[in-house]
């Protein structure tokens, strides 16, 4: 399936949940890192629950350099 | 000993809060927040780079330290985009905290007033602990103390301009008017321009640039704090008030006739 993975077009081997996608995408998980999915906060405990859906447009995003 | 910096939930020793952007390098990046004495550093919410995720862990790097976080919304042009840059920074930091940015204008970097009230009234409403990065008006700070932000960040002149504080009477009126907090932000070129913001009666001041952008960044971060130390200090001691004419310091009785002396 095809979703929206951080402004780009990826292609997806489903069903896969959120924790699964971090995990094969090798996004360290320990903390600093959120992700949106369709323009809403992904809760971290909710991210092995939340699967990823055809069209899905998704933001992984992470705290970096700043003023 | 001088009272601590309070905001919301924190409670900070030094008043200088730096950010953590445009360094050379992680390693000069910290050895300059040590040099500054600063205990927040601010931070911004980016993608993860995916062709190297395990890359840059500043988090990690800062909190090693015991640096306290305060995330921004920089970037951000619309309210929708800051709030939820706001929750995200949230679920990624597990803090409340936020310094909220709603650019107006490319150019200038120009807070959007119009914008920034209507956003820090709805992430107050969410429970964040807002800082609005706003214009040096005292009406809008006002407004924004109203809606329950917990401290403003007035901008002294625009963001990496180095142009210090241009409008330091408005700094004046925004102390006298406005309970919060006041911390400047924005514009410090050099330890001079922290010094007039501490001396006006802000609380703290933000800056990055300045120190980051030095030609020695650590020397600069200590210079930082010395003028933050001294600012402060003589806002706490109070200056005199300005006269247009002098006023002898020497006492003005008891002084000697020189005579006549032929020749």
């Amino acid at each position: 399936m095809k979703i929206s993975l951080n402004g780009e077009r990826r292609d997806l081997e489903g069903p896969v949940n959120l924790q699964e996608l971090l995990t094969a995408l090798r996004v360290p998980t320990g903390g600093g890192i959120a992700v949106l999915v369709n323009g809403e906060v992904a809760r971290r405990a909710q991210w092995a629950e939340t699967a990823i859906r055809a069209e899905d447009e998704i933001e992984i995003v992470r705290a970096t350099v700043g003023g | 000993m001088d009272r601590p910096l309070k905001f919301g939930s924190e409670s900070l020793g030094s008043r200088l809060i730096l950010g953590s952007a445009r360094y050379p390098n992680h390693d000069v990046l910290l050895q300059a927040l040590r040099a500054g004495g600063t205990e927040m550093v601010t931070v911004a919410i980016r993608r993860v780079n995916l062709d190297d995720p395990t890359g840059e862990n500043l988090v990690s790097l800062l909190r090693r330290e015991n640096f306290r976080l305060l995330p921004n919304t920089a970037g951000c042009y619309t309210v929708r985009d800051a709030v939820i840059t706001a929750e995200l920074a949230r679920e990624a930091l597990g803090t409340d905290l936020i310094k909220l940015e709603i650019i107006a204008d490319e150019d200038t970097l120009y807070p959007d007033a119009e914008k920034l009230l209507e956003a820090s009234r709805i992430l107050v409403d969410k429970g964040f602990q807002v800082l609005p990065y706003c214009i040096d008006d005292p009406v809008t700070c006002k407004k924004l103390e109203d809606l329950g932000c917990v401290a403003v960040m007035p901008l002294g002149s625009p963001i990496g301009s180095g142009m210090g504080i241009l409008n330091p009477y408005n700094f004046s009126i925004i102390r006298e008017k406005c309970q919060l907090p006041v911390i400047l932000d924005a514009g410090v070129g050099t330890a001079s321009d922290v010094a007039l913001a501490m001396e006006l009666g802000c609380d703290g001041v933000l800056l990055d640039t300045a120190v980051a952008h030095a030609k020695d960044p650590v020397l600069m971060a200590e210079a930082m704090r010395l003028a933050c130390e001294a600012g402060r200090k003589a806002f706490l001691a109070g200056r005199i008030p300005r006269k247009y004419y002098a006023e002898a310091s020497s006492p003005t009785g008891g002084k000697i006739r020189g005579g006549r002396k032929a020749g």
